[in-house]
């Protein structure tokens, strides 16, 4: 109800800002909780309460009635509720924030000012039937409905002035994208520019040739050099024909571009925060690549999905089902093993100097009250055993087991044996 | 091509309706290439240096580049030996891209002139290639002038002159069925 009658309206940012929603609203049709909100810096009532101490509007809450316009049935609305900030205690935590599609506007040589140059997220959402134009194919510019798309893949992934890596999902997804297409608008001109077709694994070989059977053209070897708009607001694309082995040009009405998968935004403080660490890539890193996939560095912190690169759903679900069974595997027996090799502090020792707290790259150091004084203290759970601490100590307080100074020096003295 | 453009093929002529004449003319399996090129490793057209050979006219036709294809006499150098045919992991059977390629080529009357007189002497002759003056060099290694084909036989020549006027020659012979 709310959600129909809100008179503030902003730019929908689910639909990559192509419609727009109201200040109250529903993220999207599948949001969980599907609950409306009020979005507080653009909700009338509370931008004139800021100005003028008086609310100016209140139409969701009590409608309007000489129209007969009735506000939240279910007297929901509350202005006063505020945002809350929850401390919960867990032992275990899995990060699965996902990814961010880049941009166009980095990409100066594929117009990116046009309207009618989009990316293929916006692209996936002007095909939704949930999307901003209620599932018609329609151009952004003048709502017509486009005769020829080109569709350019690896913009901004296998590209060493945006991402070395290949984004993994863009072969199929516009492939996809081709497939719905050609089989709602059998007449419409399709051309896909592939540096080439990465189409591995079960089934996805049969989907390319299938959707090369229903006309879609493939243009391999030829990532696409410049896009320009035309006077007659058509859009030039060139790009190279392996096959033909020639330059190609073409007269498009719509471009959609492939962008990249990125790390989401602000993942390296949030990893930072549970002393995760992110790859050269910006990705949170696993411990293995094959032994210990869904593992971070810190204990009890897994990760899973595109927040440690890019992968599809299967691969994602996969990830996640994983990640929850080590998850569980950790809290559920209700007592945890140490690592033997661990570092231990002889708190009677300890010269309270706090040397060592801000070395521990596991934040496993604390400082706490023993016979009445402040003396640091190692969480075993959360000791990784790198030994930094113990080399660091003035006082020679922290014991690393299985590396102490005795056992060093035995094995120095078995090495130079004659 | 745009103005000035040197070499650029402009995909938006690519023309749909040429592809599926293609497929309705023989050319059924074109669209699945995957231009995997294994064709274009085995094939004399392109072993003996033609540009234009059969993989590229696969790929040339699924764009439906029609007057790239009839313009260049490509598909009338393939030498129908069929190893494209068994060698394709795709079954396309790209020899069957070449014939469909012809079929539509002659429909226009886009073949290379000596196509035409090849054709012209099947139909007057009997045989495609008839050079002149072959019954001087029969007669000097003792031979009859003519050989027992349907050169000497004018009965069966005009029987089988008469067949071929009831197929599409008929429509598109640029030269009198006479
Ligand atoms: S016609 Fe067959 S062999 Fe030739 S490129 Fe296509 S799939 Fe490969
Ligand atoms: S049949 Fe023609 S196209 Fe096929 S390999 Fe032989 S010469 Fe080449």
């Amino acid at each position: 109800m709310c959600t129909e009658i809100c008179p503030a309206r902003v730019p929908n940012e689910y639909n990559f800002g192509l419609d727009q929603r109201r200040a109250a609203y529903i993220e999207y049709p599948q949001a969980v909780p599907k609950k409306a909100v009020i979005d507080e810096p653009n909700c009338l009532y509370f931008k004139s309460i800021k100005k003028t101490g008086k609310p100016a509007c209140e139409i969701c809450k009590k409608g309007i009635p000489p129209k007969g316009i009735q506000g939240c049935p279910a007297d929901a609305i509350k202005f006063d509720d505020k945002d809350e900030y929850m401390n919960i205690r867990v032992g275990a935590v899995i990060i699965a924030t996902g990814f961010k599609p880049m941009p166009k506007h980095y990409f100066k040589e594929y117009s990116p000012h046009s309207p009618d140059v989009i990316t293929s997220m916006e692209f996936e959402r002007i095909l939704s039937a949930t999307g901003p134009t209620g599932g018609e194919l329609k151009r952004p510019s003048d709502g017509t409905k486009p005769k020829t798309i080109a569709m350019i893949s690896c913009v901004g992934s296998r590209d060493e002035r945006y991402h070395p890596y290949c984004s993994k999902v863009c072969c199929m997804y516009m492939l996809k994208h081709a497939r719905i297409l050609k089989e709602k608008y059998p007449d419409i001109k399709l051309y896909l520019f592939f540096i080439d077709v990465r189409t591995a694994g079960k089934d996805f070989e049969e989907f390319y040739v299938y959707t090369r059977e229903l006309g879609a053209k493939i243009i391999r070897g030829g990532r696409v050099s410049s896009v320009d708009v035309k006077p007659n607001g058509k859009l030039r694309v060139r790009g190279f024909d392996v096959d033909l082995c020639s330059p190609v040009e073409l007269e498009a009405d719509l471009v959609v571009l492939a962008t990249a998968i990125e790390p989401p935004d602000g993942v390296e403080e949030l990893g930072s925060m549970f002393t995760a660490t992110c790859g050269r890539e910006g990705f949170l890193r696993e411990v293995h690549t094959k032994l210990y996939p869904v593992e971070t560095q810190a204990r009890g912190v897994f990760i899973a999905g595109c927040v440690q690169g890019p992968k599809d759903i299967p691969e994602s679900i996969a990830q996640a089902r994983a990640a929850a069974s080590a998850t569980a595997a950790l809290v559920i027996p209700g007592k945890i093993k140490f690592e033997a090799i661990i570092s231990e502090v002889d708190r009677d020792k300890c010269s309270s100097c706090g040397v060592c707290v801000p070395l521990c790259p596991y934040t496993a150091i604390r400082i706490v009250e023993y016979k009445g004084k402040e003396k640091a203290y190692i969480e075993p759970a959360l000791c990784a055993g790198c030994g930094v601490c113990a080399s660091a100590c003035p006082s020679r307080a922290i014991t690393f087991h299985g590396f102490t100074t005795d056992q060093i020096m035995a094995q120095i003295e078995a090495l130079t044996e004659a | 091509m745009e103005e000035g453009g040197v070499n650029v093929i402009d995909l938006t002529q690519g023309d749909e309706s040429f592809v599926k004449e293609l497929i309705a003319l023989g050319a059924d399996e074109l669209r699945e290439c995957i231009q995997c090129g294994k064709c274009g490793a085995t094939c004399p057209m392109a072993l003996a240096g033609l540009e234009f050979f059969i993989k590229r006219i696969v790929h040339a036709a699924n764009l439906g580049l029609r007057d790239i294809l009839l313009e260049d006499s490509s598909v009338w150098g393939c030498q129908s030996c069929n190893r494209c045919v068994e060698i394709c992991p795709m079954d396309i059977k790209p020899y069957e891209v070449i014939q469909a390629v012809r079929r539509a080529a002659v429909k226009v009357e886009a073949c290379p002139a000596n196509t035409y007189e090849g054709l012209r002497n099947l139909y007057r002759f009997g045989h495609a290639v008839f050079p002149k003056g072959f019954e001087e060099r029969r007669k000097k290694v003792g031979l009859p002038e003519k050989p027992p084909t349907a050169l000497s036989f004018d009965e069966f020549r005009k029987k089988y002159q008469e067949l071929l006027r009831q197929t599409i020659l008929e429509e598109i012979a640029p030269f009198p069925l006479d």
